[in-house]
């Protein structure tokens, strides 16, 4: 058992090597391809709850991401661009629900065209919504 | 001695005549119009320019690809693609493909200068210069935009909020008109279908057409606000402490101005409508 947590925990160590060395765009890369299965799932669906549901799903974690965010090696521009993008989820998804069905749609596409832009901060946004490895780590703490 | 023609031959000789004189005029008329014969590609490859849309992926390798199999060895004008791959303090890394006016070439290049060299190589008579990656530094912009060692017919910026006032001062530089956006550009980048034809005129001419086929593109795209707008920045306006309150200055370097807001976002709070970024004293 204590051999296999030290693999565990030397497989851990490579692997959080190979993260933090230009693994960014693979980060980036994977975010954005599951917010856009997401978003595909939201606009697939009749059912306005179904939208709603996944929606907040996505809006949630993008909020609690920003709000946990180290904003010490970010721009003054960037922290600037992400406040506004924040700001303007939050307003749009509130307005999209009142909508119905097709703002919901509208509003997914907007969610989804945001995080596509040539942007630095958009870079920082898929950072916070990134789907975290937990599973790993707690293998580590309970094995 | 006389020689009569009939009334047929000297309706045949005067259409004959009228036909060769359109042609003269015609090829003269061309010869004003300043040619852009090179047409340099920069794609800023050190960040990942895939896209999706609707679950639907959309690479930038084969949007690239279908770019240069426009161009062949004998295409009147040339299409030099050059794609950056990675940056640091040493080195400069990437690869380039010439297609056009009688060359096709391939290679990489290691550091700046060798960069460089290969623009002595293939660069001649007038550019026209695309930019196609994320938003970079006035310093990196420098960098790039100064290799070709000229100056352009026109540049076009794919990136995001080029068109603030330090960075049009930069772009002046090298070019007296700039097609860019004070806002956020999709990544699914500038039309590159039909280019030659598209950039094909005099320098407005080819932005004019370039900013209608662009925006037509990206607004299939973006549910964000979409602005692009054609600067000219060989107005001295742009270094006389332009106004950005001032709404007439500012639409004097603007000559053209294509723009689509969406329901969920407002303009950028240091935005003058939409015409500028970085205006800090609204």
């Amino acid at each position: 058992m204590n051999n296999l947590r030290l693999a565990l925990c030397l497989i851990m160590i490579i692997f959080l090597g190979s993260i933090s060395h230009a693994q960014t765009e693979h980060k980036e890369f994977r975010t954005k391809k599951k917010i856009s299965a997401i978003v595909a799932k939201v606009k697939s669906t009749d059912r306005e709850d179904k939208k709603v549901r996944q929606l907040n799903k996505l809006v949630n974690r993008l909020n609690k991401g920003l709000e946990k965010m180290d904003v010490n090696n970010l721009s003054n521009g960037q922290i600037e661009e992400i406040t506004h993008l924040r700001q303007e989820i939050n307003n749009g998804f509130n307005m999209a629900k009142r909508g119905g069905n097709q703002q919901l749609d509208e509003f997914a596409d907007f969610f989804e065209s945001s995080l596509n832009q040539a942007s630095e901060a958009s870079k920082e946004s898929y950072n916070s919504v990134i789907f975290p490895f937990l599973a790993v780590i707690l293998i580590l703490v309970f094995v | 001695m006389t020689y009569l023609l009939s009334f047929n031959q000297i309706e045949h000789l005067r259409k004959a005549l009228t036909l060769f004189l359109f042609f003269v005029i015609t090829s003269l008329c061309f010869s004003f119009y300043v040619k852009a014969e090179n047409l340099i590609v920069f794609v800023d490859q050190t960040r990942n320019l895939d896209y999706f849309k609707d679950n639907q992926l959309h690479l930038i390798d084969d949007d690239l690809l279908h770019l240069t199999q426009q161009f062949h060895e004998q295409s009147p004008k040339r299409l030099i693609l050059i794609r950056l791959q990675k940056v640091n303090k040493k080195k400069f890394i990437g690869s380039y493909q010439v297609l056009g006016r009688g060359l096709s070439l391939q290679g990489r290049f290691k550091t700046k200068e060798d960069l460089s060299n290969i623009y002595k190589e293939v660069v001649n008579d007038e550019i026209d210069f695309l930019f196609i990656g994320h938003t970079m530094s006035n310093k990196d912009f420098e960098l790039i935009l100064s290799q070709p060692g000229q100056r352009f017919g026109t540049i076009m910026s794919s990136a995001c909020k080029t068109g603030n006032i330090e960075t049009l001062k930069v772009f002046s530089k090298y070019t007296n008109r700039l097609l860019a956006s004070p806002e956020n550009v999709h990544l699914a980048h500038f039309e590159l279908d039909n280019i030659s034809q598209t950039l094909s005129g005099t320098p407005n001419e080819r932005l004019f057409k370039m900013l209608e086929k662009s925006f037509a593109r990206l607004k299939k795209f973006t549910k964000s606000n979409l602005v692009l707008n054609v600067y000219d920045l060989s107005n001295a306006l742009l270094f006389n402490n332009l106004d950005c309150n001032g709404l007439d200055e500012v639409n004097q370097i603007v000559l053209a101005t294509e723009l689509e807001l969406s329901s969920y976002e407002n303009r950028s709070p240091t935005s003058n409508y939409f015409k500028l970024n970085n205006c800090k004293n609204e």
